[in-house]
């Protein structure tokens, strides 16, 4: 998860605002169960983060584990991102 | 041996207001809540009138992040139900968690079918909202008030259409009477107003374009109304050990299937299942001083009432009063038969015969006093508050005044 790279800023931005958790805490190594959010909630941000992106995260994608991290998430959010990029450009 | 049992909390919203003291001054009132829809575009439509709760903010009830689980039928029973407790005062105090039970009708959350299936189907969304499952589910509302106000023993949800929250208070009723619960909540909530429940409605060819007129000759079909209603019931010797305030006793429940068919009503079943209320309250007929009537305004229904009703009071239903508040506050489906219940309570407890409005001509298939078009004052005894269902299942409430 590179914090520099303006894609996964906005990415960790979105969530943050749409979680409401401080940006602070959303380091790649934090699993998502720790940030005091209900599975309800982390479902939630997925379809918010597809219908922001314009993209779809597949139900046995990375994300489906139970262990997830924030590296996790927003790694696999970029890289959804970029693949689509790659595909309209 | 039988416990007796006590209505000690009341709530309701509806289209005549958003809370119990704002009903009661529209029944009392004949004030008719229908009116042009306003909640969604009905240009489209041959309906266009509706009986709407007005002026509910959710954000004024609900946390932001509740919200978005909770649909506007579970949010109406969700505070009607605050409100009847509210009004019992420390109903769960020093009770056994098992033996407070919640039971409400199961109401599919429309609201949310029709925006997730209008996005998926309409707008070609890849996907519906993820919570369209939690706040669709029949069994939400009752889920939400229990976890809204602690309720951890039976809790369920009832489905029998119309007679659904009427067969929820039923229940709950001889669940306290038969000693299993000290204290129960029960109700329904329910709204519909969505554009494809409205269509569909339409489809059926059983809305009136204009008013909500039961037992008159012109009657031209029900009008759809949205709301809930909600009750605390008590054992009755615990209610008045506590001091709480007794509006009514509730003292039957009959019940019926008509095994008919699957719209149309049966004047023998709707007849039985008065009968039936009846003998579980022990009471005669000639004892009862008013009937709040499902009173739907169809041609049909209020045809089969009528017949129903000279069937089981005979020479009495001449001095017996009948009225329909779906006149007033349009016809709740899955919620009327608490807010009728409610009705009849209130009108116990104030001596007042709820009136039907829109009453413009004598049916002689209707030959019933329906308290035309005023309310009137009557000091009553008895009542009894009818819900004959779609699909032919009946429930009938039974309730007595409580002088302290």
């Amino acid at each position: 998860m590179q914090t520099d790279d303006p894609a996964v800023a906005e990415i960790v931005a979105f969530i943050s605002g749409e979680v409401g958790v401080d940006a602070s805490l959303l380091t790649p190594d934090t699993p998502v169960a720790e940030l005091g959010i209900s599975s309800l909630d982390l479902i939630e941000t997925i379809f918010k983060l597809e219908s922001r992106f314009g993209i779809e995260i597949p139900n046995d994608g990375p994300l489906s584990g139970s262990e997830v991290t924030v590296g996790t998430l927003v790694d696999h959010v970029a890289e959804l991102l970029a693949a689509q990029k790659a595909k309209t450009a | 041996m039988a416990a007796r049992v006590a209505v000690t909390g009341l709530g309701s919203l509806s289209a005549l207001g958003n809370d119990v003291a704002a009903h009661l001054a529209g029944l009392r009132a004949g004030t008719v809540g229908i009116g042009p829809t306003q909640g969604l575009d009905v240009s489209a439509m041959k309906t266009k009138i509706s009986a709407e709760v007005r002026g509910f903010v959710p954000e004024e009830h609900f946390e932001p992040r509740q919200l978005g689980l909770v649909d506007r039928t579970s949010q109406f029973a969700v505070v009607a139900a605050r409100q009847a407790l509210a009004d019992a005062g420390p109903a769960f105090e020093g009770v056994a968690r098992h033996r407070v039970g919640a039971i409400f009708a199961a109401s599919v959350g429309f609201h949310a079918v029709d925006d997730s299936y209008r996005k998926l189907y309409a707008e070609g969304a890849p996907r519906p909202h993820p919570f369209t499952v939690p706040r669709a589910m029949p069994s939400g509302q009752v889920s939400h008030v229990t976890m809204d106000l602690g309720i951890h023993g039976p809790a369920f949800s009832i489905a029998s259409a119309c007679s659904s929250a009427a067969h929820s208070i039923g229940t709950a009723f001889h669940m306290v009477r038969s000693g299993m619960l000290d204290v129960a909540l029960a109700g329904g909530g329910e709204s519909q107003i969505t554009y494809g429940m409205l269509k569909s409605w339409e489809a059926l060819r059983v809305l009136s374009p204009e008013a909500c007129r039961p037992f008159s000759k012109d009657r031209s079909g029900l009008v759809i109304g949205e709301g809930a209603g909600a009750v605390v019931l008590e054992n009755l010797d615990r209610a008045r050990a506590r001091g709480a305030t007794i509006h009514a006793e509730i003292v039957g429940f009959g019940m019926s299937a008509d095994g008919m068919d699957i719209t149309a009503p049966d004047m023998e079943s709707a007849a039985a299942s008065m009968r039936f209320a009846l003998e579980d309250a022990g009471l005669a007929p000639e004892a009862i001083g008013y009937v709040s009537a499902h009173g739907t305004a169809t041609a049909l229904n209020d045809k089969t009432e009528a017949g129903a009703l000279r069937l089981v009071f005979g020479d009495h239903l001449a001095r017996l009063p009948v009225s329909s508040s779906k006149s007033q506050y349009g016809h709740t489906m899955n919620a009327s038969g608490a807010l009728d219940f409610v009705t009849t309570v209130l009108a116990l407890r104030e001596g007042f015969l709820p009136p039907t409005m829109g009453f413009r001509e004598a049916d002689p298939d209707c030959d019933l006093d329906c308290v035309p078009n005023a309310a009137r004052a009557a000091a009553i005894e008895a009542a009894l508050s009818s819900s004959f269902a779609f699909g032919g299942l009946n429930a009938v409430l039974a309730v007595k005044r409580f002088d302290a």
